[in-house]
């Protein structure tokens, strides 16, 4: 990127004084030598949950939805829980390549590789729960507008139709982006291979990247076309998953704040998922200088923020059940917190109002380990906000003849891990075989050549 | 120009060659594939073959299926039009009916609207009786010791036995359900003539024969009088479930429905119900009081000694000391029932003879004789006297018996004491069961004739008002069974039962009535309207006896000294009854419309005792009478007599098909004999908790309405101020659209809350109607009942004796449907005539719209529910389609039926009239609580309902525009 100059005050943002080769060794040489057996191990236990996974949607698609633990009141329970809690983290990748490039914030450099990966894999772990939670999956493409001889068109006034497009519209350039974003690396990679497959590969993969400045200027003028692509994608995709929601007629659900509460919410998880991933990276993959502890804290402020914003739309929700008058409106939210699914509300205040707060101390900050219990304590907390919206509001809505409880089964249980089996194999496999820190754009926020010429 | 090319036209003709062959070619569109250049074309047709072949090669191969036409085809039956016959149930529940037939297959029960009695009312039980028609559990071919054999071999061996039997000298017994059936009484009479010492035993365990022993007891006469609830303004039941179980229920809720209409009359009848647990009948009164059968008893005394003082009257003797009872409601009670002579009608349900002789009484003293109640002589009824059955057992048990018959009833299962039984009926050589179900009884007869189900047979009912019901076969006999007449005819060396019945209806009948001039009209034009007004006879020289009331009255005081610390009465599910159709899915899945449970039997016991106990619904008890014991989950039910628990009885079997087998527990040790009945209450029982429990499968498992705006209620008092009581100030409704176009024909229900009684037999009558699926137990513990309309019930105010309201539920049809806009393929849509539509083959089963749906109506084919008995399969509606796996269905408001009355309006060049589309919730309702019809026609009876000032639509304020609107319920209280 540009050679701005960088104060010397200004905390480096790769440290050690690496030089640019060390750069490449260290981020390229772990894929160009042997995993370790921790990678192995891994991949192994990843792979058998994904097994596992697919084995009980298969069993769930052979039987019927019944499987589940729905009902004539809940027509909606873990599904559309993981897809929302899968979505809500696939936001922060987004948001740190587009937004922060936009805003020029250099420190996500060497986080934004992997926060896209995993954004990318978490939308597909996302998109496999619409599918499969409809009673007849092989009839999933009957929800895309495609011209047919039985003269039947989709309905555009349903949030659901929106959200096919929304979720592939992002899902599309997010992931055109991120392997943008990896093509000089992959030149990088192509450069330093010797034996004759892997050069192949990296040779399509790269797209014939020559280096020349005309490549390094398509590039970047790219980059920032899709960003700005992106970055309205990234407030819209959660916007419309909680249209789902908000435009129906149930109490705790009909509410006009919930897209930006869902967006913030979206960026809570996701960012709480970058953290949990990449404290785990950084470790296994030795990638200390370049995810610094700087790196982290930045985060970390992202998430005491974002979950601000989240307690107040909690206050706001409360605010307005009581202020409408509206007697399913009050209800729906005294059912909330005192009903018989309160714990699951109580759960998700805890992790998600008051966990974030212990982050303003810059001790517990820079605690790795503190930090990485806590990511994964807000991510619980942000599941069981979606499981909250969704299960507590349809399981005592208007009739109470209708009341009834939703009680997940084993094969809910399986199919969710099941797809955390999917999200870690894509993850390590993409921390194997793909460049997991942004090599040229480390690059260019290092100090190092840039700092001898001002002393 | 080659030659063999066809020009086309003139410019053609003489068109270059190259240019004509370049026509067509398109070079820059001319792109590679592969090695060897291909056009657009080529890649197309090779897109198109390789697209067509994998999908081909994907395709499953579909199992070929047969469909058999008619050989020779019957010229009365088309192909996909319904045909109509006649028939009857029962004649207890003597409800004529008319049974729906596809190609030969009967498919749905309706009421018979030409009866004087149900005037096409139906109940739950003969709605879901045509289920068991193809019960696959039924007896399929006569058996002798158990082994199947042919009719003309046990024909044989029967008149073998019997003649030997006869020459024993000893006697013959035979066992019926209450007869009715003029004809079977007349072959019952040949029959005794021939053998010498033949007994004809009614057994019924219906508690009906305290009523009998009753009127035997003022009257010197065995007869069930009849009550006309039209003619009352004031109805007092003491335990009389006469809108659930008791008598003729579907009358009643016929004759009640009619004095609750609002729409006609302000002077709706006045309802006050005293009873031990929270009946259906106890659930609509306008008053109710909870009291113990023995505090029933002594307040029955009190009430008759207040009219004798009132009315200066005697009945009772004076100067005996009375039991203590509650004077206040006693008092109370009394000036009521003064206001009200003549006009007043006063039941007892008890199955002790007592109560009945003292209610007789007061409905004498208040001049209720020959108003509301009526005794009309009625040779063709023979009722169950139970001292007959014990006599019969104790003979049979010092062996004087040769042969027994058994014509479906179960002794083996009710008879107090089972092993006595078993082991009298083992004495007995020659044991005969004419049964069409297997039982417990059945299976301890050497012989078992397998007789018709009613919808294969021929028969007759006598209504005593004066009705002729005929019964006939809508199906020729699915299996190696006969009729009950045939056989009995041909112990008789007879056959033919249909023409003997002719001839003897023709005989007994046909002066009684004026509308046919010839004999085979009379029977002729019975058979198509199923009934036939006969007049009616009253009874003569019945004259009442005092004597029996002292009697009474000291038997009375005298139970009233015995420890009645704890007791257990024994009442009938409106579902179950007494059971005889245990093995039905339907009956099964049917919510009990008081506790809304399904597939289980329970004890029912007051909420306050049972948690003192330390139970909660589902915890088990065991019941001890002394010797015999009883283990059941318990039900905390409200409006249960502190001191009275209550069990269904009908359950427990040992011998039926899979669905009936082994749920719950038989209650016949718990029955007793005394004042000369069988007594369905054990005084004097113990319980302890046991440490064990069950899930109870309810239907509805919060039962408070949380104060929200759903059932609307108010008193009569405030309705006659005020006809908008009740409702709360209408909320003003806005929208940005115009709405969908309501020209034509725009259909909508009203359900009058005043007149539904919640006896569920919509719920049956739709399933049958719509195919809709039996889930079982499980399922339905999941909350995952397919039944398209439910009946919410909710309660009020005191646990002990609340106020109950119920209020039938399903699609409402909303104008503003919000599961129409979620649904992402348009799989639930609007109708041009106002219908919210389902369309089954578009969904792909999102569940979004019964997400969205207010009223949660909505119900999702959680899996493939089972269609695979190929007897119970001929029970579908081949004009509802089957909905498989993973599409949401519900309510269509009988689509079909709609359809199908447009278009017969249609073909003579009309437009349905109202009335003409009847939907089956609609039809089957014995209250007429639901109408349908259209919006748009002024003159319609809806219209008129939709004006009425009590009309309202739940959960107005949220927009949705349902097309089901309901009426006020308004209670005749104080």
């Amino acid at each position: 990127m540009s050679d701005e100059h960088l104060s010397s005050q200004r905390k480096p943002l790769v440290t050690s004084q690496r030089r640019y080769k060390q750069v490449s060794d260290d981020v390229l040489g772990a894929i160009e030598g042997k995993p370790t057996k921790l990678w192995y191990l891994g991949l192994t236990t990843a792979v058998l949950f994904l097994i596992m996974g697919i084995i009980t949607v298969g069993y769930q698609i052979m039987t019927g939805i019944g499987t589940w633990g729905l009902n004539k009141t809940i027509g909606w329970g873990w599904d559309i829980t993981n897809f929302v809690f899968w979505v809500g983290i696939g936001h922060a990748g987004t948001l740190i390549s587009a937004i922060l490039l936009l805003f020029r914030q250099k420190w996500r450099t060497s986080i934004n590789r992997a926060a896209e990966a995993m954004t990318i894999f978490a939308v597909m772990c996302a998109g496999i729960y619409p599918i499969i939670h409809m009673g007849r999956p092989w009839l999933a493409h009957w929800v895309f507008p495609y011209p047919n001889v039985r003269d039947v068109w989709v309905n555009f006034r349903s949030p659901l139709l929106w959200d096919v497009f929304a979720i592939s519209t992002y899902f599309i350039v997010s992931a055109v982006f991120w392997y943008i974003g990896m093509i000089p690396d992959f030149a990088t990679l192509r450069d330093r291979a010797k034996d004759g497959l892997r050069k192949q590969i990296y040779s399509i993969l790269s797209f014939g990247w020559n280096g020349s400045h005309r490549t390094w200027h398509r590039y970047e003028v790219l980059c920032l076309i899709l960003a700005g692509l992106a970055a309205p994608l990234v407030v819209s995709v959660h916007t419309i998953v909680s249209f789902d929601f908000a435009t129906s007629v149930i109490p705790g659900w009909h509410t006009t704040i919930f897209p930006p509460y869902f967006v913030s919410g979206a960026v809570f998880s996701g960012f709480a998922m970058v953290l949990t991933l990449l404290i785990i990276t950084r470790k296994v993959m030795r990638f200390e200088n370049y995810i610094t502890i700087g790196h982290i804290e930045a985060m970390c402020k992202v998430i005491i923020l974002t979950g601000m914003i989240v307690s107040l739309a909690y206050m706001t929700e409360f605010f307005v059940a009581w202020y409408s008058a509206n007697e399913y409106e009050r209800f729906a939210f005294i059912n909330r917190a005192t009903g018989p699914y309160a714990w699951a509300y109580w759960t998700m205040v805890t992790c998600n109002v008051i966990s974030p707060h212990l982050l303003w101390f810059k001790k517990l900050r820079t605690n790795l380990v503190f930090v990485f219990i806590l990511s994964i304590v807000v991510n619980i907390g942000m599941w069981f906000e979606r499981f909250v919206i969704i299960v507590t509001s349809i399981h005592r809505d208007f009739l109470p003849s209708s009341w009834a409880m939703y009680y997940p089964t084993k094969i809910e249980v399986m199919t969710f891990m099941g797809s955390f089996g999917l999200f870690f194999t894509l993850f390590l496999l993409f921390v194997r075989f793909f460049p997991a820190i942004n090599v040229a754009e480390v690059k260019s926020v290092m100090k190092f050549g840039r700092s001898k010429h001002h002393e | 120009m080659t030659d063999g090319k066809y020009w086309q036209d003139v410019e053609k003709k003489n068109l270059d060659q190259e240019e004509l062959k370049n026509e067509f070619v398109d070079g820059e569109l001319q792109f590679e594939v592969g090695n060897a250049s291909k056009s657009r074309r080529d890649f197309l047709k090779l897109m198109g073959f390789s697209f067509s072949a994998v999908s081909m090669s994907s395709c499953i191969k579909i199992p070929v299926k047969k469909a058999i036409p008619y050989l020779t085809k019957n010229e009365t039956t088309v192909p996909g039009v319904a045909k109509w016959y006649a028939t009857a149930l029962d004649p207890r529940l003597g409800e004529a009916l008319v049974v729906k037939t596809r190609e030969g297959r009967p498919i749905k029960i309706e009421g018979n609207e030409l009866s004087s009695c149900t005037k096409g009312g139906t109940s739950v039980y003969s709605q879901a009786s045509i289920l068991s028609l193809y019960d696959s559990s039924r007896f399929k071919e006569p058996q002798i010791e158990g082994k199947n054999s042919s009719w003309q071999e046990i024909d044989r061996a029967l008149e073998g036995a019997l003649s030997e039997a006869e020459q024993s000298g000893k006697e013959i017994h035979f066992y019926t359900a209450p007869v009715s059936s003029p004809s079977l009484l007349a072959i019952i009479e040949k029959l005794k003539k021939k053998y010498s010492k033949f007994e004809h035993i009614v057994f019924d365990m219906s508690g009906l024969s305290s009523l009998l022993k009753a009127n035997q007891e003022v009257y010197g006469c065995n007869f069930l009088p009849s009550y006309s609830l039209e003619n009352a303004d004031l109805v007092l039941s003491f335990g009389a479930d006469f809108l659930g179980t008791w008598l003729a229920p579907v009358q009643f809720t016929k004759e009640y429905s009619v004095r609750k209409d609002l729409a006609v009359s302000n002077s709706i009848i006045r309802h006050i119900q005293i009873e031990e647990k929270l009946s259906l009948t106890g659930s609509n009164a306008d008053m109710r009081f909870t009291r113990s059968l023995n505090e029933q008893n002594a307040l029955l005394l009190g009430v008759l000694s207040g009219l004798q003082r009132k009315l200066q009257k005697q009945l009772l003797p004076i100067g005996q000391r009375l039991p203590e009872f509650d004077v206040a409601l006693a008092d109370k009670l009394v000036n009521e029932l003064i206001n009200f002579q003549g006009r007043s009608l006063v039941l007892c349900g008890h199955s002790n003879p007592n109560g009945q002789i003292i209610v007789m009484a007061i409905n004498e003293i208040l001049g209720n004789y020959g108003k509301t109640v009526i005794n009309y002589e009625n040779d063709f009824y023979a009722g169950a006297i139970d001292a007959k059955v014990v006599d019969s057992i104790k003979a049979m048990d010092k062996g004087l018996v040769a042969a027994v018959f058994f014509n479906d009833v179960n002794p083996q299962h009710f008879y107090p004491d089972q092993k006595y039984f078993a082991s009298s009926l083992a004495k007995v050589p020659l044991r005969v069961a004419y049964s069409t179900f297997p039982d417990e009884t059945t299976v301890l007869c050497n012989y078992v004739m397998p007789t018709n189900y009613y919808l294969e047979t021929w028969g007759d009912f006598y209504c005593a008002k004066g009705e002729l019901q005929f019964v006939q076969p809508v199906i020729q006999p699915l299996f190696s069974t006969r009729m009950l007449g045939e056989s009995l005819l041909k112990l008789l060396g007879e056959t033919n039962y249909p023409e003997f019945q002719k001839k003897y209806l023709g005989d007994n009948f046909f002066e009684r009535q004026s509308r046919f001039i010839s004999r085979n009209d009379f029977w002729n034009q019975g058979l198509h309207d199923g009934v036939i007004a006969v007049t009616p006879r009253l009874k003569k020289n019945a004259s009442f006896s005092t004597a029996a009331v002292s009697l009474a009255f000291g038997k009375i005081v005298k139970d009233s000294l015995t420890d009645s610390s704890l007791s257990m009465v024994i009442y009938q599910k409106v579902t179950i009854r007494t059971g005889e159709l245990v093995n039905n899915p339907w009956l099964q899945e049917t919510p009990d419309p008081i506790t809304k449970a399904t597939w289980d039997n329970y004890i029912l016991i007051n909420p306050t005792f049972g948690r003192e106990l330390g139970l909660r619904s589902g915890s088990f008890i065991k019941v001890s009478f002394g010797e015999n014991h009883l283990e059941l989950p318990v039900i905390l039910q409200p409006g249960m007599e502190k001191k009275t628990i209550a069990v269904a009885m009908g359950y427990g079997r040992t011998v039926s098909g899979k669905v009936g087998k082994s749920i719950g527990a038989n209650i016949a040790s718990f029955i007793t004999f005394k004042d000369g009945v069988f007594n369905l209450m054990s005084e004097g029982i113990k319980i302890s908790k046991l440490d064990k429990y069950k899930e109870m499968a309810l239907t509805q498992t919060h039962h408070s309405m949380e104060g929200r705006d759903i059932v609307r209620e108010s008193t009569l008092k405030e309705f006659i101020k005020n006809p908008k009581a009740g409702s709360k100030a209408s909320v003003k409704l806005i929208s940005m659209w115009g709405g969908h176009d309501k020209s034509g024909e725009q259909w909508a229900m009203v359900i009058d809350l005043n007149k539904c009684t919640g006896c569920s037999g919509c719920i049956v009558s739709c399933n049958a109607e719509n195919n809709v699926p039996v889930v079982g137990r499980e399922e339905v513990l999941l909350r995952r009942e397919m039944h398209w309309i439910r009946i919410d019930r909710y309660y009020k105010g005191d646990e002990d004796n609340p106020e109950v309201v119920h209020q039938p539920m399903m699609c409402q049809h909303c104008d503003n449907a919000p599961c129409e806009t979620v649904c992402p393929v348009m799989a639930t849509v609007q109708s041009s005539d106002g219908l919210n539509q389902q369309v089954y083959n578009r969904c792909v089963g999102t569940r979004y719209c019964a997400n969205n749906c207010p009223y949660k109506v909505r119900r999702f084919n959680w899996f493939d529910y089972p269609h695979d008995d190929k007897y119970e399969n001929m029970v579908l509606n081949p004009d509802v389609t089957v909905r498989s796996r993973g599409v949401m269905e519900k309510c269509s408001m009988c689509i079909q039926r709609i359809q199908e009355a447009k278009l017969d309006a249609k073909k003579k060049g009309e437009v349905a009239k109202d009335g003409d589309i009847k939907l089956a919730c609609q039809q089957s309702c014995p209250a007429d609580a639901i109408v349908f019809g259209n919006l748009n026609d002024p003159e319609s009876k809806l219209v008129k309902l939709l004006t009425q000032p009590r009309n309202y639509r739940v959960l107005e304020e949220i927009n949705v525009l349902p097309r089901v609107s309901y009426l006020t319920k308004i209670r005749n209280k104080d």
